[in-house]
């Protein structure tokens, strides 16, 4: 059964927790109860072993039931809304969020939507052996906190890892431009101020006109023309968050950041071509999905 | 010359309509994730520069006003919200008809732009906007640049810009249905409704809106200034209803929009009181717009623009005038933006339009042409260009826009701006001149007409003094020369141009925004300046100009009271006013302040429910109308308190 059929047998089982919000001591809170953010909860229902209500904070607000002790929050939207001090949070899909009134250290988690840098950059450079300097595009302000990770990372792994600020979403052709001559590949994180269509079709032009290789770090992107992406699926993420749930719920203190250990890679077979990279057997192995 | 269109659709590149992607899980994801984000974040604006700058750098004195303000106030039309702006004021026309003032100067007749989705709602025959049309509940954002804009936005951006857009399909992800009733001192004021519908499907954005409404202008009495009068109530309707239509796609978007606006005024064009009843005024129109975005080689954005309007605006076939005339514009235009580096950005373009009107045997033959002709047209062509530069000193933009026009010739107009960011503190200073471009029946009642210019210089400087605290100044002045002037001689319309006149003042404003709690106190002031037009001057009051105020402080706030309720009063303060009082006298209209209280109740009792209860006027102002020029039309009397309920719900 794959993952969009197991979320739609979880349907009915998760509109009855939904309307009945039982007590106990987790509840999840989604940005939208459809696609993506489904897709996550339905892993983190199978994996955290028992029934969690839920609301869709889109159509409703949520009403934390007596006793509640975590609150598992799937999208930026639910990450955002103010839940009572002392309640434990995961913050799960909520890519670029910044927290006002945050919980205290050790009562808050962050899923990452992308698997530790040393793992990204490891596989680049399975794809890439000759890559040695490499462009990162980043708007969303908090992805500042990644600029000096990422560079110290990939100084250990051979790669000079050069972060771009970018402004407004008009500067990408610019920003592009300027990384002719000067950039092996270019990457680009789960931002959503910076992933749109748009912004998509012009890095996957500039990619395969120049032939420098675009990496994303989800599988959209890949579809969309990067020629490889390192990421997490949505239904690793679920998983993950009940893990941290659960964990929370023992009492155990959490890293404001966690890494889910289950890495999707993604190939794209033509863009791979344009941007003249060879995609070995051993790579071809590894991947989750090969896009023709 | 629907044909003409449907080929010129053909000649897009084909594949804006055969590559229409299946939206993902994933586009899903990250858009909905944006939309947090931006929400979070800062509020980017475009319509002073044409691309995206944040407010405090944008090259214009510019206001943004959010749905979530529209609805908080409980405004009822869109007067409610510009009333809110300290430049603007609304005076009288003609025929019930109100237009608006700026920073002192009375703006009717093609000196605002006003656009909705794109669309120019400026009719065409004399360039009136009719302010009482627009569904404020389908509003999205307004953005306003309170001066100039014509060096991008052409001949009716002379003195201000008002940008509306309503909610995208991804917006409004479902429907949303909404009612309202107001309920006078008198009689029912107001009620009115209206679905939208908007969804992505298949990588399509489809939206749909309706609205309906009926409302009327007063329920007091007016009286002329021979001394007749009548009861507005029940004589002065409103009637707007409208359907919006859009599709888009990554690439390409369409938008059909059917809109018929109809008033009944018992005064008469030149103030009388009609005997017998009200006349019927209608402003049916249609509009229809393709747009396509295309990226070059070189990454350059195009993005080409085919629009028509059809319209018959102030048709009126009834026992006290009849008016028919058909108009049509056509309009093909071309904007390329690029972005040369990070401190370099270029919008460059070209608009071709074709106004062209039909008179129908039926309308009066004062407002015929002479020697038997029926059909007129013109043609217009205009190039624009902007270059903004982002340097270590400051910012500093550029640019200009050329129109020739087949009948009264070449305008150039330029404009100049450095905004500068230093921390806290922000800075702007602009230089601009604008031009008002003649309508159809302005050249129709003088072929000799001349387009007006302004030059007008800005001064804006602002600090942020916290995350919750920001307060600003500013300093104006605008010289109009040429204006052209609309009076009535011996009952017949008349324009002219004149010799000059203009305004210099300035304001301060204060802003307050901490969670839910909001307060914004604004307060801005005018003197008239270098102005020749006997019928704007107040005898003796050579700072006043006819009809608007020279002070305006205006409060807008709001404040949680509970759960999902806020309270959101808001309150304007007009300092004393002049306006004719008969023929030939003019005496002064005593101050005013004009409260609004609006209460709102969010997710309650139902989840996605929103309900407003508001008392408008809350101290029954009995407040007038006063026309700012010399047209022979007393002070039109406002509505009087009015208890106004409004709900709406998503789904």
């Amino acid at each position: 059964m794959n993952s969009r059929l197991r979320a739609l047998a979880f349907l009915p089982l998760l509109l009855a927790c939904a309307t009945a919000a039982s007590a106990g001591n987790t509840l999840a809170v989604l940005t939208a109860d459809s696609g993506a953010y489904l897709e996550a909860f339905s892993a983190f229902q199978a994996a955290y072993g028992s029934e969690v209500p839920y609301f869709n904070i889109s159509q409703e607000t949520p009403v934390l039931p007596p006793g509640t002790e975590t609150v598992v929050a799937f999208g930026g939207k639910a990450a955002n809304y103010s839940y009572p001090q002392g309640v434990s949070v995961v913050y799960c899909m909520a890519p670029g969020i910044f927290v006002k009134k945050p919980p205290p250290v050790g009562k808050a988690v962050k899923i990452s939507l992308i698997p530790e840098f040393e793992v990204i950059f490891t596989k680049l450079k399975q794809i890439q052996p000759e890559l040695k300097r490499l462009r990162v595009f980043w708007m969303t302000p908090s992805f500042a906190a990644f600029y000096e990770p990422v560079r110290t990372i990939g100084e250990r792994l051979g790669i000079e890892v050069t972060p771009v600020k970018v402004s407004s979403q008009e500067e990408m052709p610019t920003l592009l431009r300027d990384a002719l001559g000067s950039a092996d590949a270019f990457w680009l994180p789960p931002d959503p101020l910076l992933v749109t269509p748009e912004n998509l079709m012009i890095m996957r032009e500039f990619s395969w006109a120049n032939a420098i290789p675009f990496y994303g770090s989800t599988k959209g992107m890949t579809k969309e023309g990067a020629a490889a992406s390192v990421g997490v699926s949505f239904k690793d993420m679920g998983t993950a968050a009940a893990g941290a749930a659960l964990q929370l719920n023992e009492g155990k203190v959490m890293p404001g950041l966690f890494f889910p250990a289950d890495v999707e890679l993604t190939l794209n077979a033509s863009a791979a071509k344009k941007c003249r990279l060879e995609l070995t057997p051993e790579i071809l192995r590894q991947a989750n999905y090969l896009f023709p | 010359m629907p044909y003409f269109l449907i080929f010129l659709f053909l000649l897009l590149p084909g594949t804006a309509l055969a590559e229409w992607p299946s939206l993902s899980e994933e586009d899903e994801f990250f858009s909905l994730e944006r939309a947090s984000l931006e929400e979070a974040l800062n509020i980017k604006t475009s319509v002073a520069s044409r691309s995206a700058m944040s407010l405090r750098e944008t090259p214009g004195l510019v206001t943004v006003i959010t749905r979530e303000e529209i609805q908080a106030m409980g405004a009822r039309e869109l007067k409610d919200v510009l009333r809110l702006v300290p430049e603007f004021d609304f005076g009288m026309d003609v025929q019930g008809n109100l237009g608006l003032g700026v920073r002192g100067n009375w703006a009717n007749e093609g000196k605002v732009l006003l656009m909705w989705d794109g669309q120019t709602y400026n009719e065409t025959l004399y360039s009136t906007i009719q302010f009482d049309r627009f569904p404020i509940d389908q509003v999205e954002e307004i953005e306003i640049i309170k001066g100039p804009g014509s060096a991008l936005y052409g001949g009716f951006a002379e003195l201000a810009v008002i940008n509306i857009k309503t909610g995208s399909a991804r917006a409004l992800n479902g429907s949303r249905a909404y009612a309202a009733y107001g309920q006078g001192e008198r009689a029912g004021a107001r009620h009115y409704a209206g679905y939208a519908f908007g969804g992505v499907f298949s990588g399509t954005e489809l939206s749909a809106k309706a609205h309906w409404g009926e409302a009327q202008r007063s329920d007091r009495r007016y009286t002329d200034f021979d001394g007749a009068s009548s009861n507005m109530n029940g004589a002065s309707d409103l009637r707007p209803r409208s359907l919006n239509l859009s599709a888009a796609n990554k690439k390409s978007s369409f938008r059909l929009i059917l809109d018929d606006y109809t008033l009944r005024a018992r005064d008469a064009i030149d103030g009388t009181v009609l005997s017998t009843g009200s006349a019927k005024v209608q402003f049916p129109v249609v509009f229809a717009e393709a747009r396509h975005t295309v990226y070059l080689p070189g990454l350059v954005r195009l993005e080409p623009r085919l629009s028509y309007s059809k319209a018959m605006p102030w048709l009126e076939k009834d026992e006290y005038f009849s008016y028919d005339k058909r108009t049509e514009r056509v309009t093909a235009a071309l904007t390329a933006f690029y972005r040369r580096s990070a401190g370099a950005e270029f919008v460059a373009g070209g608009e071709y339009f074709h106004d062209g009107v039909e008179v129908d045997a039926i309308t009066a033959p004062a407002s015929q042409y002479t020697g038997g002709k029926t059909r007129a047209g013109y043609d217009n062509y205009a190039f624009f260009g902007q270059g903004s530069f982002n340097g270590a000193l400051a910012n500093f933009i550029a640019g200009a826009r050329y129109d020739k026009h087949s009948q009264y010739g070449a305008s150039l107009v330029p404009r100049i701006a450095v905004t500068k960011l230093v921390d806290s503190f922000n800075f702007k200073a602009i230089y601009s001149q604008a031009f008002r471009a003649p309508a159809i029946e302005n050249i129709r009642l003088n072929p000799d007409i001349k387009p007006e210019t302004a030059t007008s210089g800005e001064l804006e400087a602002g600090y942020k003094v916290s995350e919750t605290f920001y307060i600003s100044a500013n300093a104006f002045q605008t010289t109009i020369k040429n204006p052209i002037i609309f009076v009535l001689e011996n009952g017949a319309e008349v324009y002219r141009n004149y010799d000059r006149t203009g305004t210099r003042g300035g304001g301060l404003s204060v802003k307050f925004k901490d969670g839910a709690y909001r307060a914004d106190l604004a307060y801005q002031s005018y003197s008239a300046r270098s102005n020749r037009v006997d019928g704007y001057k107040v005898p003796g009051r050579g700072s006043c100009l006819l009809g608007l105020p020279r002070h305006k402080l205006v409060l807008n706030s709001s404040m949680p009271l509970g759960a999902g309720l806020s309270l959101n009063p808001s309150a304007i303060y007009l300092s004393r006013r002049y306006g004719y009082a008969g023929s030939n006298s003019i005496r002064p209209f005593g101050e005013r302040v004009i409260a609004d209280v609006n209460l709102q109740l969010k997710d309650r009792p139902l989840a996605r429910l929103t309900l407003n209860l508001g008392v408008k006027d809350l101290f029954n102002a009995n407040y007038n109308y006063l026309q700012p020029y010399d047209g022979g039309h007393a002070p039109l009397p406002a509505s009087s308190r009015e208890i106004f309920f409004k709900a709406a719900y998503e789904f």
